[in-house]
């Protein structure tokens, strides 16, 4: 039987810290402006998003092949957008042989923290050929107005 | 103090040229007694933008996205790449290649290939000298 140095707080120490940066990471996430969430919360897998911007308005899109719109959810909740839902298999798995697997399934959520103030009532969704497209018109005050600046 | 910003103008896909670059879908290929069914995901795509043939036994998918763009918009955060979706499968010759059905919903295909009838395993007599 060998002798193993008895350390306190040793191991569980070590990992315990990882899992606490991880986690003071997504907590800082969003406590700073714009922001896309990188792995989203919990779930199976996580759709591609892409988040742009005009003068007039926000727009978040997100791939969501093969899903019934029925099944997405999107809230908007103190400036953080959340898309989540769950893609179901299409059909049950009897006596199928799988050859390849490459599609995701199952739940997903994930969190984009806007650049920019929004109107929350104006907010327009469509999911169209599996794209979700959800366009948020922004607070007056958030509206880039050119502002000529006199040069002298 | 603001991040840094891509301040990139997005594009639309543009529709697919022979030498690329695509974007590769993610299949799944399932088989059952009777057939083999092949399910593709090409967000963004419709009827009207997709592409099946078949040409001696190479199966070809091509699925150009509709464009969705808003004008002048600023690209913040993209992980969505703006190309055509293109892939290639070879089948085997136990398929009825003129019978195969496909369709296209909420940006999956849907692809179904029927295997001949009467495919049977041939044995193949091995002669010991």
């Amino acid at each position: 039987m060998s002798l193993i140095p008895w350390r306190k707080r040793d191991a569980a120490g070590s990992i315990g810290g990882l899992q606490r940066e991880m986690n003071r990471m997504f907590d800082d996430f969003f406590g700073r402006d714009f922001a896309v969430e990188p792995f989203g919360r919990g779930g199976e897998w996580v759709p591609a998003l892409e988040v742009s911007e005009s003068d007039n308005a926000v727009a978040v899109k997100a791939e969501l092949p093969g899903m019934d719109p029925k099944d997405v959810e999107v809230t908007l909740a103190n400036g953080v957008l959340t898309i989540k839902g769950e893609k179901k298999q299409e059909s049950e798995t009897k006596e199928k042989n799988f050859h390849l697997v490459e599609r995701s399934y199952g739940s997903f959520q994930r969190s984009v923290r806007l650049p920019a103030a929004v109107k929350p009532d104006a907010v327009d969704a469509k999911f169209k050929n599996g794209v979700l497209t959800v366009e948020l018109p922004k607070a007056e005050e958030a509206r880039t107005k050119a502002v000529k600046i006199n040069v002298e | 103090m603001t991040n840094e910003r891509h301040m990139t103008r997005r594009k639309n896909a543009e529709p697919a040229r022979e030498d690329g670059p695509f974007r590769t879908p993610a299949v799944d290929i399932r088989e059952t007694p009777g057939e083999l069914v092949l399910l593709a995901d090409m967000p963004g795509v419709d009827d009207k933008g997709l592409q099946v043939s078949i040409e001696e036994n190479t199966l070809t998918i091509v699925g150009n996205p509709v464009p969705t763009l808003p004008e002048n918009a600023r690209t913040l955060h993209a992980e969505i790449e703006p190309h055509a979706f293109r892939r290639a499968f070879t089948l085997s010759n136990d398929l009825q290649l003129d019978a195969v059905e496909g369709s296209i919903k909420h940006g999956l295909l849907t692809l179904t290939l029927p295997k001949a009838r009467g495919a049977k395993v041939r044995r193949i007599p091995i002669k010991s000298e």
